[in-house]
């Protein structure tokens, strides 16, 4: 499996059926519900008009994740089995005719399918929006093993880290393993670097979308991708 | 203020206008341009440094250690290392200061770019946080650079827009020059014309300075024509055409004034005796016309000698100024010799002229036989003007000039007899003409001018020795010579 930083095949999901995401705002965070409402809208809106009325009712879905009332736990499990069961592992050459795509979490949705960053940023995306603090949230790149314990072959993949705690051990919420896992029951995967959202949007929204050079990172145009269609990530 | 410098105050102020845009203008996209470098390179020191350290054992020295080989070896101004709880675990921190951008410049164009923040993993575990900040000095001194090149461009793009603003200006107002020196010339009665330039306007004024040039020459020459026709009228006797008496008096004091040249000469006055009597008798066109011929006799004689001068003094009297000439009586038998053409010509005129004229030269029994139908009653005094002899002997007879001047003239010219008694004539002139009994010569009274009393008096003394004054009586012309010198 010759992928050096690049986690392309990761394992397939379980696919599931209808998919909601949309725009709603973090509900956390929002003021309002008119204002989370308005936004999520806006995503829903954007789904139909790019995606079609498929999408569309899969934002609905998605939606329904960003329940704040839930715990933070719930809300990771639900998050996690959401994008695991609907979303069928693909590469990026299959689903998006390119070596490597960074899809946003409506691409995503749209397409039923995506590799491991996909689905990681999507959840992380998801997660945000749901209301957990950014800084417990680390996307990490990680070196897996598979093939068993004592297999040598390892490939690149990308997991979604949450700290409960700055100095805890993370849950890992992974494709490969449909359950959420403490990283120390995870001897598969060694980490190798992490990364986040914070300090991108330090000087605010409105700028970072304007910045030609956001592009040029794919993390970054991810991001900006997102926010165009209605995510509220500048947390 | 000239058009040039008001160019040069445009100029300058367009300038200025779009020196200040370009430099807020430049200014800002620049710094725009500027910060976004800054973030992009301290978000990937950021990456980079938090990946090499994510590797790195993470002992104190080893940290401390990369985190200042990456500061003391690239331009940053602090690198700090946050655990995930916030509190720093190395901080380093670079005051350099330095470059060539003024310090208040930070102050007018804050650039904040944000800084670099990327996470340090310990395996599953966060260890920290990277910020990098990079230095911004490079950045404001590249700024400063570029606001200098700004500055320079336009001043050096300002002088020359200035230049040649001045060359373009100067020939377009090239006209304005020619219409000035068209003015000028207009001033000094040269009537130039321009060529009509592009400029439209500029043809405008040249085309009507054109016309008034034209229409100036036309109206100065009728002016000065009207002038000088007036100028002939008051000097000029209107029937003879000869010089009236005040502007031969003019000219006698002139030549008798002029000190440098030679000034002497003779002056001969001729009258027409008995002009009342002729004008009764013939009637005035004939003696107009007996006036004209000697008048014409005279100028005759004026023009064919340079410097001599002719004029009628009065109604019957005659002058000639012959400038130079001292010997008298030459000059007198000069004005003899035409005469008697001279008034042939008058008398054979075909009106109504009368021949008194011509018998005055010719013989009596002649012209008493040709001016026949002049003759009047003998009872009146000189009536027969067919008769010279008849005409003058009354004259001759007046008490009031019998023997008085007749021993100081003496006769200098006449072919026929000499003058032995002055004729009414010479008293009539005596206005003019009078003599010096003492120094035997004749005297020009001029009651308004004392050289004329200084000639006089050189006058008779350069007439001692020879006979000064001459007077012949050709008939019916009397004629006085003298001659006069200046002192």
């Amino acid at each position: 499996m010759p992928v050096p930083l690049r986690p392309s095949p990761c394992k397939p999901a379980r696919p599931f059926a209808q998919f909601v995401a949309a725009g709603a705002l973090a509900l956390a965070l929002a003021g309002t519900l008119s204002g989370v409402l308005a936004e999520a809208g806006r995503l829903e809106q954007v789904a139909l008009e790019r995606h079609g009325p498929t999408t569309a009712a899969a934002v609905r879905d998605w939606r329904s994740l960003l329940d704040s009332a839930a715990s933070e736990t719930d809300r990771l499990t639900r998050v996690n089995d959401f994008f695991n069961r609907r979303i069928r592992f693909d590469d990026d050459s299959a689903v998006w005719k390119q070596a490597d795509y960074w899809a946003t979490p409506l691409e995503t949705l749209a397409a039923g399918a995506g590799d491991c960053e996909d689905f990681a940023i999507a959840k992380y995306a998801t997660l945000l929006e749901a209301g957990v603090p950014g800084e417990r949230l680390r996307l990490i790149y990680v070196r897996a093993r598979i093939g068993g314990p004592h297999s040598t072959i390892s490939q690149a993949h990308m997991v979604v880290g949450y700290y409960p705690e700055p100095s805890a051990e993370p849950l890992i919420l992974d494709n490969l393993i449909g359950e959420i896992r403490p990283a120390s029951r995870r001897a598969d995967l060694f980490p190798i670097f992490s990364f986040t959202s914070a300090g991108l949007w330090v000087s605010g929204a409105e700028r970072s979308s304007a910045d030609p050079a956001a592009r040029l990172s794919r993390w970054r145009s991810v991001l900006e991708r997102m926010r165009e269609e209605g995510f509220a990530l500048h947390r | 203020m000239s058009l040039i410098k008001q160019l040069w105050i445009a100029t300058l102020c367009v300038t200025l206008l779009a020196l200040g845009g370009s430099l807020v203008v430049g200014t800002l996209s620049a710094r725009d341009y500027l910060v976004e470098a800054l973030t992009v390179k301290n978000l990937d020191d950021a990456r980079g440094l938090a990946l090499v350290l994510t590797h790195l054992p993470k002992d104190p020295v080893s940290v401390e250690l990369q985190l200042a080989a990456r500061m003391d070896t690239g331009h940053y101004r602090s690198i700090r290392l946050l655990d995930p709880e916030g509190t720093a675990l190395a901080e380093l921190h670079s005051d350099a200061a330095g470059g060539g951008a003024p310090e208040w410049l930070p102050a007018l164009v804050p650039m904040q770019a944000p800084a670099g923040l990327a996470q340090v993993q310990d395996g599953w575990h966060q260890f920290g946080t990277v910020s990098v900040q990079s230095h911004d000095r490079y950045a404001y001194e590249s700024l400063w650079d570029s606001m200098l090149d700004l500055l320079l461009w336009f001043v050096v793009g300002g002088v020359a827009c200035g230049l040649l603003g001045t060359l373009l200006l100067r020939r377009i107002l090239r006209p304005l020059g020619e219409v000035v020196a068209q003015a000028e010339a207009i001033g000094e009665r040269r009537f130039v014309l321009t060529s009509e330039p592009g400029t439209q306007e500029f043809a405008t004024v040249v085309a009507a300075m054109n016309r008034m040039s034209g229409r100036v020459r036309q109206m100065l020459g009728e002016e000065a024509a009207r002038l000088e026709a007036l100028r002939h009228q008051t000097q000029h006797d209107e029937l003879t055409g000869l010089m009236n008496r005040a502007q031969f008096l003019r000219r006698l004091e002139t030549t008798l004034a002029d000190t440098d040249s030679h000034a002497g000469g003779t002056l001969v006055i001729g009258r027409l005796g008995e002009l009342a009597d002729l004008n009764r008798r013939c009637g005035r066109p004939a003696v107009d016309g007996l006036l004209r011929a000697l008048g014409k006799h005279f100028a005759a004689l004026a023009q064919a000698h340079p410097g001599w001068e002719a004029g009628r003094l009065n109604g019957a009297d005659f002058a000639l100024l012959a400038v130079g000439e001292d010997d008298a009586a030459a000059v007198v038998r000069q004005v003899r010799e035409g005469l008697d053409a001279a008034l042939a010509s008058a008398a054979s005129r075909p009106s109504r002229t009368c021949r008194t004229t011509a018998a005055a030269s010719s013989s009596p029994t002649a012209s008493r036989a040709k001016s026949a139908p002049f003759r009047r009653p003998a009872s009146h005094p000189g009536c027969a003007c067919a008769s010279a002899a008849k005409c003058f002997p009354s004259a001759r007879s007046s008490p009031s000039t019998a023997g008085r001047p007749q021993r100081r003239f003496k006769s200098a010219s006449s072919p026929r007899r000499p003058i032995t008694s002055v004729p009414p004539a010479c008293e009539s002139v005596s206005a003019s003409v009078v003599s010096s009994r003492r120094r035997n010569c004749a005297r020009f009274i001029n009651p308004v001018s004392s050289s004329c009393c200084v000639w006089c008096r050189k006058a008779s003394r350069r007439a001692a020795s020879s006979p000064s004054i001459c007077r012949t009586r050709p008939d019916i012309l009397f004629i006085a010579a003298t001659t006069v010198a200046n002192s």
